[in-house]
């Protein structure tokens, strides 16, 4: 058990694990969640980026990847947690 | 059993075989796609998809994210053992993360009981994936029992699928559960 300690692929899932369950804090902690709230949806999705990419880099290994490959993955994620802001921003 | 060289020693390294990264691309565009579209019809009616959200019980939706994190957690470190030789570990891992990934199923299954187009879509095709990772990580561990043992890239190339499935319900979960 001592070398999970020295794994930083148990430290990842433990910011993970506390991400979440910050998010979903954030969400419902406000009136339960029940009113419209630009901060809180920007938090989550906030969140929700740096947790994708700590799985891209960390899990899938994409750290250790070619530029293309980093690339590719990182303008995905920045244009769909942007799109959905986006939409999300323009209906209110 | 040909483990791979240590990642330390290696200056760059794709998990897996190339044509698994085009499909997770592939794949993370198309759920864009269906993302963008939520996002959309959300944005011109908000008031109704926070009633509706409300009806969601946010406890499976954390519990299944903190599961699915786990399993990849587990998947991750059966890729390091097996790479480091200890292909009995790398079983038991698998195995482990294969198990959450059948939790996340049952979870789901108490879970769904009528709900909306987008749940059910997003999630539906989540589910999908989850089996198809599940059957990917059945054909892993059938492998590890073999004499020779799979390969080190071809047991990348499925730990890289099932993150996906992860990494998208990361995604899932914060705009059907906790968006405002």
């Amino acid at each position: 058990m001592a070398s999970l300690l020295r794994n930083t692929l148990v430290y990842v899932w433990l910011f993970l694990v506390a991400a979440t369950l910050f998010s979903w804090w954030a969400a419902t902690s406000s009136s339960g969640g029940s009113q419209i709230s630009v901060a809180v949806t920007a938090s989550v999705l906030l969140m929700s980026f740096v947790k994708v990419r700590l799985v891209l880099t960390h899990f899938m290994e994409v750290r250790f990847a070619p530029l293309w490959l980093r690339l590719n993955c990182d303008a995905w994620l920045v244009l769909v947690i942007a799109t959905v802001f986006g939409f999300y921003w323009s209906g209110l | 059993m040909t483990p791979a060289p240590p990642l330390a020693g290696r200056r760059e390294h794709i998990a897996g075989e190339r044509p698994m990264w085009f499909f997770v691309i592939g794949e993370l565009w198309i759920f864009t796609c269906y993302f963008a579209c939520y996002a959309y019809d959300r944005g011109q009616n908000h008031a109704l998809y926070l009633g509706a959200q409300q009806q969601l019980n946010q406890g499976f939706g954390v519990a299944n994210t903190i599961v699915l994190l786990t399993s990849s957690l587990l998947i991750a470190l059966s890729v390091q053992a097996l790479r480091e030789g200890r292909v009995a570990a790398a079983s038991k891992l698998l195995a482990s993360g294969g198990a959450c990934g059948v939790g996340f199923l049952i979870v789901k299954s108490v879970e769904w009981n009528g709900f909306f187009m987008y749940y059910y879509m997003l999630t539906g095709l989540h589910v999908l994936h989850v089996m198809l990772g599940l059957g990917i990580l059945v054909y892993l561990g059938r492998r590890l029992k073999m004499a020779e043992g799979p390969q080190a890239v071809s047991f990348e190339t499925g730990a890289t699928y099932w993150h996906m499935v992860d990494l998208l319900w990361i995604i899932i979960f914060a705009l059907l559960y906790l968006l405002r």
